[in-house]
């Protein structure tokens, strides 16, 4: 295990009757904030129940912070914090009540940071857990992570049903906690924009493989959308470092690799007027994604 | 209204089949004994009618059918159909046939006068039951108002069950007669309000006041010990009072047939009947606990150390309710009759735990926990009288052993219980998935 990674994840494998996850490899650097970005139903909840343990995985390993997800689940949990919308508080009845029961794990537990998260999230300890809205329950998964102040901390959609302002918070909070760099944090959703504004790394995941992982400006600043024309009926196909987004006659979109020949290869075969824009993550992923399913 | 209650029918006909051929042989085995079949029937009517509505409600059913370009007054229709009026149909047909032909086989009379007022009966009780089931808004209850609801709503319905008086050649019966039948009434004509409340059902919406927020950290320990603790109070509790409620129960029943005694009851145990324990223990501590396992799994506890605590929480409040009650028993021997019946009762007990962590608590779950639980109820009945207190206990033990080993495999191997959202208890206690 290379200690400076958080966590390494070699030739996972899950299999269901109708889905199987993997074979994955997955690396996330240590201080990272790496965002994972995956499509619905494709195995990513299932990803991150494995590294909790919930489920036993087919093939592979999991190791977190250099301890294997099965035999040192203790002292990974320790270490870990997971958030998502799915978690339920509710058998707590109050927020208070399942803030006492979370401390009881972590002899670390910063109750002074609670208070503040408290505040900044609008809870009181005496809320009903049952009447909280949906962004607020998120809000409450968020705090009882973040208050055990953890090496690592797995987000699973922790923007799901939260409004612009809360999702400011939410963030303002994370960047918050992983200041002192030596915290990494894990976040997979779908909202591509917060992922390309928050996360240094990223990693693309489709049907249950990795398309693409590595820091976000270099990812980004290596893909270009190119327009381009052709006057001579030529045709483009996919190539290494060329996925043709779509064609309207002799006017062509396309993904462009610029650490790829893809460039000089579309000039020899007739394209002119190649222009070049930035692509958002957005764009990456969809272009990315329907050149696997060609596949 | 017409394709809503095919809908019903086409997810639910395998249960109604089965509840439909058993109901062909049961009525007819009482025909020797000159036996009312209102007993069978409320036993029917928990797996027919309202609540299985109330099952695909809990669900978000209600939500989904009120986007349909459907009135909620042809949603509430529909929804009494089903629960109440051709459930009632069903089994009135299947007992009259399984009667028939069990008067004609046997030569006897068809008893036409009892199988038409257990009819109405029955009738009355789906009603009754839909009123009070489909009616009471989901989830736990936030007011003290819709706690009293509940508790008045479950003695009424468990108290059908036992006193299973209602014919009406007893005062006594001639009321309850009169209130099922009044509330199966109220039922058909408020079932389009009962769209409406299950349909803008919403725990977000029901916080209507926000204070400044505000934190003063619970004193006292944390961690699984606050939450075996708790668990293990409210299980013993529950028990409890599930003991006291039984205990009034039978000696009403006893004093309504004139020999009223109640530490006589106390002392046979009420062994058979207190085992209803088991299941509100199960039901209504056990459950809340399950659905947050996905939470309880990624808190630092070894996964061998949680199945423990699942299976052991519920075991020893089962047997210290047991222990309770021996204590009470007047005699040596009803002591050690109580406290095998509740050994064994606490070992099936936490075989259904085991089950349900397998399973995940959606429908095969509770299914199989239910047959567990209903042996469980079952073993002390066939076998309480030879089994001898060492045998119990050697037998608890090891069933309690091997729950705790199925259940620290379900957490590690199975991934159904960490996502199937599944409860009896609605929505709001859902995960969300």
């Amino acid at each position: 295990m290379n200690t400076t990674n958080a966590i390494e994840i070699r030739g996972l494998v899950k299999n269901y009757p109708a889905f199987t996850l993997g074979p994955l490899d997955l690396t996330v650097p240590r201080g990272a904030i790496y965002g994972l970005i995956w499509p619905n139903g494709a195995g990513k909840t299932t990803a991150i129940d494995l590294i909790f343990g919930m489920g036993r995985n087919d093939a592979g390993t999991i190791r977190v912070l250099d301890f294997d997800h099965r035999a040192d689940e203790v002292a990974l949990k320790r270490r870990a914090a997971y958030v998502s919308p799915d978690l339920n508080f509710q058998v707590w009845g109050k927020v208070g009540r399942a803030v006492r029961f979370v401390r009881g794990f972590y002899p670390d537990w910063d109750d002074a940071y609670c208070a503040d998260l408290m505040k900044a999230f609008h809870l009181s300890d005496t809320d009903k857990i049952a009447t909280l809205s949906f962004g607020a329950k998120t809000k409450l998964s968020l705090l009882l992570a973040l208050a055990r102040r953890p090496e690592i901390l797995i987000l699973d959609e922790p923007t799901t049903g939260l409004d612009a302002v809360s999702k400011q918070q939410v963030f303002a909070e994370l960047l918050k906690a992983v200041e002192d760099g030596e915290r990494t944090v894990l976040i997979s959703s779908h909202g591509l924009s917060e992922i390309e504004r928050f996360a240094d790394h990223i990693g693309m995941i489709k049907n249950g493989k990795l398309l693409l992982e590595g820091r976000t400006d270099e990812i980004v600043d290596r893909y270009r959308l190119a327009e381009f024309f052709t006057s001579n009926g030529a045709q483009f196909q996919n190539r290494d470092g060329l996925i043709i987004l779509k064609r309207s006659e002799n006017r062509w979109h396309a993904l462009l690799d610029q650490k790829s020949d893809a460039h000089d290869w579309l000039q020899s075969r007739g394209a002119q007027q190649i222009s070049l824009t930035r692509v958002t993550l957005e764009d990456l992923f969809v272009a990315l994604a329907k050149d696997e399913e060609a596949q | 209204m017409k394709l809503l209650i095919l809908d019903h029918l086409k997810r639910w006909w395998l249960l109604w089949l089965t509840i439909g051929v058993a109901n062909c042989f049961i009525p007819g085995s009482l025909l020797d004994d000159g036996k009312s079949f209102f007993t069978i029937y409320v036993m029917l009517i928990f797996w027919i009618g309202a609540f299985q509505l109330n099952y695909d409600l809990q669900r978000g059913h209600g939500r989904v059918l009120t986007a349909l370009p459907v009135t909620p007054k042809q949603i509430g229709r529909a929804w009494w159909l089903v629960a109440v009026a051709l459930p009632a149909l069903l089994l009135a047909a299947t007992s009259g046939l399984g009667l028939l032909v069990k008067s004609i086989s046997t030569a006897k009379a068809f008893p036409a006068s009892n199988y038409i007022s257990d009819c109405i009966t029955n009738t009355f009780l789906l009603g009754a039951v839909f009123y009070l089931v489909v009616g009471s808004t989901p989830g736990w209850p936030q007011s003290l108002a819709k706690y009293v609801r509940v508790i008045l709503s479950s003695v009424f319905l468990i108290g059908i069950m036992f006193f299973g008086k209602l014919a009406p050649d007893t005062a006594q019966g001639l009321i309850l007669l009169l209130v099922i039948g009044t509330l199966t009434i109220a039922g058909f004509f408020c079932a389009e309000q009962f769209v409406l409340n299950r349909a803008g059902f919403r725990t977000a919406s029901q916080r209507t006041k926000k204070g400044q927020p505000r934190y003063k950290a619970e004193a006292g320990f944390g961690g699984l010990p606050f939450l075996a603790a708790r668990a293990f109070i409210r299980c013993l509790l529950i028990g409890l009072l599930m003991m006291v409620f039984m205990v009034v129960m039978f000696s009403a029943m006893d004093h309504s047939n004139g020999k009223f005694d109640l530490m006589s009851r106390i002392q046979k145990g009420i062994s058979a009947g207190n085992n209803f324990q088991m299941w509100w223990i199960l039901l209504f501590q056990l459950a809340p606990t399950l659905m947050h396992l996905r939470f309880l799994r990624t808190l630092p506890v070894a996964t061998s150390t949680l199945a423990i605590t699942l299976v052991l929480v519920p075991v020893t409040a089962i047997i210290c309710c047991g222990g309770i009650i021996a204590l009470l028993a007047g005699t040596e021997s009803a002591r050690i009759s109580i406290l095998s019946n509740y050994l064994l009762v606490a070992a099936f007990g936490a075989l259904a735990v085991s089950v349900l962590v397998w399973r995940g608590m959606d429908r095969d779950g509770w299914f199989l926990a239910v047959l567990i639980m209903m042996l469980g109820m079952m073993s002390p009945i066939f076998i309480h009288q030879h089994c001898p207190l060492w045998f119990a206990l050697v037998g608890a033990i090891l069933l309690t052993a091997l729950a705790c080993e199925l259940t620290r495999r379900a957490l590690i191997r199975s991934n159904r219980t960490y996502r199937v959202s599944s409860n009896p208890f609605g929505g709001s206690w859902g995960a969300w998935r």
